[in-house]
């Protein structure tokens, strides 16, 4: 079964918007986990503390804006999955294929690491289906690439 | 399976993109049934044989 139905323009204009999209939705957590990493690892300059706390999400608009950006940024990538390469055929049916497998054992791995070692962790469906399309992307461009 | 698909299309003076085009598909699956990873279907198969001029037998060979 074929779920390629969108043309292959689509592909660009998808990775185009999950880009924005990304960077408009995830730049605040970046933000901070960059500065507690950077605080940890020098505790005498604390830079959260140091810098402006003006963030994305108030210059852009608030909460509601930036979930909007993250539901964006997950649908962009399903138009990306669901675009077809400029040469469909079969070996890029089968590396999709294992593509996925590889993108499926992954997020399961990650979701046993995560209950094993740390079982307060709350593993929601947004960071699975992020982790999943995330993992499907790197995986087919890598396997596409090497072959 | 072994094959003589990259002896043949250096014989063509083709490159992989060139072959691939040609078939009407991606450069990648010319590399891999190249490469034994991938063996292409009985279509594909065909229309190889026909564009280097020789029989699928002689272009695809199950190893014993």
């Amino acid at each position: 079964m074929r779920i390629q139905i969108l043309p292959n323009w689509c592909k660009k204009m998808s990775l185009i918007i999950f880009l924005i999209a990304s960077i408009l939705s995830g730049g605040d957590d970046f933000v901070n986990g960059f500065n507690a990493g950077r605080n940890e690892a020098a505790p005498s300059y604390d830079m959260a503390n140091a810098t402006d706390t003006t963030t994305i999400s108030d210059l852009i608009g608030g909460e509601t804006v930036v979930n909007f950006f993250q539901l964006l940024a997950i649908l962009a990538l399903v138009g990306y999955i669901l675009s077809r390469e400029k040469v469909e055929d079969d070996y890029l049916n089968i590396i999709r294929l294992e593509s996925y497998q590889i993108a499926f054992l992954l997020i399961c791995s990650f979701a046993l690491v995560l209950l094993i070692f740390n079982v307060d962790y709350s593993y929601g469906l947004f960071d699975s289906l992020t982790l999943f399309l995330w993992s499907y992307l790197i995986v087919f461009f890598v396997k596409k690439r090497i072959a | 399976m072994k094959n003589l698909v990259k002896l043949e299309r250096v014989r063509l003076d083709l490159t992989q993109s060139q072959l691939a085009e040609k078939l009407g598909v991606s450069r990648q699956t010319i590399h891999a049934i190249e490469r034994n990873k991938f063996n292409p279907s009985v279509v594909l198969a065909i229309k190889m044989a026909k564009l280097f001029g020789v029989t699928v037998e002689y272009l695809f060979d199950v190893e014993e």
